[in-house]
């Protein structure tokens, strides 16, 4: 396959940014997918022993959005204008574990984009008025947020999986209450703590010259000192260890909207970390279960043959610490009960006597393939990269996708089923037209 | 660079039109079929029709059985769906290279031969009433369902592509069943296949599946045509919610009307990014969240809708304020030259993106074909970069006017909420 089999490189420069550069010359495009270890785990009390230091809950997505606000010499606008009036795009938002960076781009431009993409990263001034200006805006999409039975019942059931003071447990954006507390400094504080070379991925895909980028990455990041003063800590004190989760009792939590025409019910309970080697079986088993439309459990029985719901679904989400293993569906209010037990059903019905042959043959192709198609596009080629990168599975993982998924036999499917599935430990939470059984 | 210019058209003797494109980029291919049926082929008391047809198309034929074809693409690797519009339903197959005739068989199969059991129909009922009701839970949809139903008054582009309740609940399965006979004929249809395979084999595997498909009678859209609209009309959707919304809509031409290119620039120009006016002049001063500016393009005459999100503590009435001064500035004053050129450069770059998968150029030459004609595609660039700013403040003035205009607001009412937490055994 043309992209698949591209010569792809790696290099890390001095200070430590890591580049993977892989060349595919079908289409005048390149993107540009990385991160920057600065995400919201870094929030609260875990980044430092003094309170006093702590950087309240949100504030890693603050910084991160508030890179594209403002640098020492550039204003909103300007980063706006260089790099939307030549067709390109940059994002940067803040997730649980790093910043997400995806760049599109004409290659014809490639020198624009990253000179404004390497001065948002090193050089924000988070101008008051920009805070300020995102501060309320939080405030609206959180009231929005407030209003949708999706959010609140996915938020709800994070919460019960994961205990106050685990990392997961807060929202990447923080509260009401912490945003408020957020000040400039803090801002400042934690980029200069963060954002440093050795903490910086960036794979760039598309119609470039490898040892070109190498050198223009060089020439715009070379420059980016780790040594900070004596304050700096190394890269063994910044990492953080994500405790592991205790299962707990059966928990429901229901947020009552009865102006809603539908509930959304979500329940589950811990997953597994990525680095777990049954991490691949699980995904498989997943797809069985809930993870796909066609040949998924959840979606035929539970919509197709009960006519429960319109959307129902599973998922994991392995992580550095255990993702959660979350499913869901959007139901009639009237139905949500036999829905819960519908779908706790199903996973009983695999924990206990597993998936098929047949089930877990349709699972490897639909996997296999998918993951295929995925690679059609600079910026899925990438982002297979930067997850890779991220969790340590080899430059080679893309290649090796097949075979890993071809060899996960039906016994080892089984098997983590049974390891991982925890149907008598569910947490649950409904929010919607429907109100608790006072009866229970 | 891979252009539109290297599509080929075949047509098979019984009406279907087939447009293929080799791509050799990655041993994918992508396959769509487009059928001209949606929405404005509907009637009062059928409306949704043509979207739960859609549904049933996935329940199985005599040759792919329920249990078969829900394994079928997904089994050999692939990825499928369908969608409902107003204009179009279209269904699609995303497969590796090698794998591309299992698409090709099923859809040519399931064009005929679905067979609407009764008792799938009833399963589909709540379904599709669950997705209505998803739907409902959006103050975005029911005030936007509002307000397309008082922009039109004659032409069936009034009701949404899901269809109204009572509809959904009393449709019948010989409804649904003679719906699908009707419209899903080859003579109606576009498929396009798009990927890595050689057009001469590929053309010998869709004769195979194909070519025996018989006619049937050709499908008018409706006679109606929406009456020009002669004064502003309002209306408002009071429902418990946070934030307030505002939608407007302009009737503007179908898309097959030169118009159509200056309207999208100005789009481009009010919505896209964070250097548009909307951003610069309405999210940036606190007063939207996001705001967008988007003309349909679509078959018969349809709507330019404005719809913005409130900020917290902005009422819908100061909301509208700012989004009509933009608009009557776009009639008033032009565009300036720089403004028009990073629109251009913005369009061309997305043009350009979009050809990096098969998939979206197979849905962009379907989706023009069904609407104008796929060559749209090869003129496109040339058409947007020929636009002026007297052309767009042409545009704006005879379309974004106040009689032409339906003001909608989304009126947040206080929530009752109630929650509860507790230790039980769920199930």
């Amino acid at each position: 396959m043309a992209q698949i089999n591209q010569v792809r490189t790696r290099r890390q420069l001095s200070n430590g940014v890591t580049l993977i550069i892989q060349e595919n010359h079908f289409n005048p495009t390149a993107s540009i997918v990385g991160y920057l270890k600065a995400g919201s785990i870094y929030d609260g009390t875990l980044l430092s022993n003094s309170e006093q230091n702590s950087p309240p809950l949100g504030t890693a997505d603050f910084v991160a959005e508030m890179l594209m606000n403002g640098t020492t010499t550039r204003t909103w606008q300007q980063i706006a204008g260089e790099v939307e009036s030549v067709g390109a795009t940059i994002d940067i938002w803040g997730q649980r574990e790093t910043i997400g960076i995806v760049s599109d781009l004409l290659v014809r431009d490639f020198d624009t984009v990253l000179d404004v993409l390497q001065d948002v990263l090193r050089n924000p001034n988070f101008p008051v008025e920009q805070i300020d200006k995102h501060r309320y805006q939080l405030h609206s999409t959180f009231m929005a947020w407030e209003d949708d039975t999706y959010s609140i019942a996915s938020r709800m059931l994070r919460e019960l999986v994961y205990p106050e003071g685990h990392p997961y447990h807060h929202r990447v954006q923080g509260t009401e209450d912490s945003i408020n507390q957020i000040t400039q400094q803090m801002l400042i504080d934690f980029h200069q703590r963060l954002y440093r070379p050795d903490r910086l991925v960036l794979v760039i895909t598309g119609d470039v010259d490898t040892n070109q980028v190498i050198s223009k990455m060089d020439d715009v990041f070379g420059d980016w000192s780790v040594d900070l003063g004596s304050e700096t800590e190394s890269a063994a004190d910044l990492s953080i260890r994500i405790p592991e989760v205790v299962l707990s009792k059966p928990t429901k939590q229901i947020r009552s909207m009865m102006d809603k025409s539908q509930a959304d019910i979500a329940l589950g309970h811990k997953g597994v970390t990525r680095s777990n080697p049954d991490c691949e079986a699980l995904y498989l088993m997943n797809q069985v279960l809930g993870g796909s439309a066609g040949i998924a459990r959840l979606f035929n029985r539970v919509r197709d043959i009960q006519g429960l719901a319109y959307s129902v679904w599973s998922s994991l989400a392995p992580a550095t610490g255990e993702g959660a293993f979350t499913a869901g569906a959007g139901v009639d209010p009237k139905n949500v009960d036999r829905a819960v037990e519908s779908i706790l059903q199903e996973i009983r019905s695999i924990k206990d006597q597993g998936i098929t042959a047949e089930e877990l043959s349709d699972a490897q192709n639909l996997t296999v393939g998918n993951f295929v198609l995925t690679l059609e596009t600079n910026k899925g080629v990438a982002s297979a990269l930067s997850i890779a990168q991220l969790h340590n599975l080899g430059l080679d993982y893309i290649d090796r996708h097949e075979e890993i998924y071809r060899q996960i036999t039906l016994d080892q499917v089984n098997a983590v089923a049974q390891k991982y599935l925890f149907p008598d430990q569910i947490c649950l939470a409904i929010a919607g037209p429907y109100q608790a059984d006072t009866t229970t | 660079m891979s252009s539109f210019s290297t599509v080929t058209t075949h047509q098979l003797e019984n009406g279907l039109k087939v447009l293929t494109k080799e791509v050799h980029a990655t041993p994918v291919a992508s396959l769509y079929i487009w059928y001209r049926v949606g929405a404005r082929n509907e009637r009062p008391g059928l409306t949704g029709i043509s979207h739960w047809v859609e549904h049933m198309l996935f329940k199985g034929t005599e040759k792919f059985p329920k249990e078969t074809i829900k394994r079928v693409i997904e089994g050999n690797g692939g990825k499928w769906n369908g969608f409902t519009s107003m204009d179009y339903t279209a269904y699609y197959e995303v497969l590796p290279a090698d794998k591309i005739e299992v698409g090709l068989a099923l859809e040519a199969d399931r064009m005929q031969n679905s067979i609407f059991d009764p008792e799938e129909v009833e399963n589909e009922r709540t379904v599709i009433l669950s997705e209505r009701a998803g739907a409902e839970n959006s103050p975005q949809f029911a005030l936007r369902e509002e307000v397309q139903a008082t922009a039109y008054k004659a032409h069936p582009y009034q009701w949404g592509i899901i269809g109204w309740n009572s509809d959904l609940q009393t449709m019948t399965r010989d409804d649904l069943y003679s719906y699908y006979q009707r419209c899903y004929v080859p003579n109606n249809a576009t498929l396009v296949v798009v990927g890595d395979f050689t057009t001469d084999r590929l053309m010998e595997q869709v004769n195979a599946h194909y070519l025996h498909l018989p006619a049937g009678q050709p499908i008018t859209g409706p006679t109606t045509v929406e009456p020009p609209q002669r004064g502003e009309r309002r209306v408002t959707v009071r429902k418990e919610g946070q934030l307030a919304y505002v939608s407007i809509a302009y009737h503007i031409p179908p898309a097959s009307d030169a118009d159509l290119y200056p309207l999208d620039v100005l789009s481009t120009i009010t919505s896209s990014g964070k250097i548009s006016r909307f951003y610069r002049e309405l999210v940036d001063r606190q007063i939207a969240t996001s705001a967008y500016l988007s003309p349909t393009f679509s078959k018969d005459a349809g709507l330019a809708w404005v719809t913005a999100e409130a900020c917290a503590d902005i009422s819908a009435e100061q909301l509208e304020v700012s989004l009509l001064e933009q608009m009557d500035r776009l009639q008033n004053d032009p565009v300036s030259e720089e403004e028009l050129r990073r629109a251009i450069r913005q369009t061309e770059a997305q043009f350009i993106f979009a050809m990096d998968s098969v998939s979206s150029q197979a849905a962009q030459i379907g989706y023009y074909e069904t609407l104008v004609s796929y060559n749209y595609l090869n003129t496109y660039l040339e058409q947007i970069g020929s636009v002026t700013p007297s052309q767009l403040q042409d545009a704006a003035q005879k379309y974004f006017g106040a009689d032409n205009r339906t003001v909608g607001h989304f009126i947040p009412l206080p929530q009752e909420i109630g929650s509860s937490t507790g230790f039980t055994e769920v199930a």
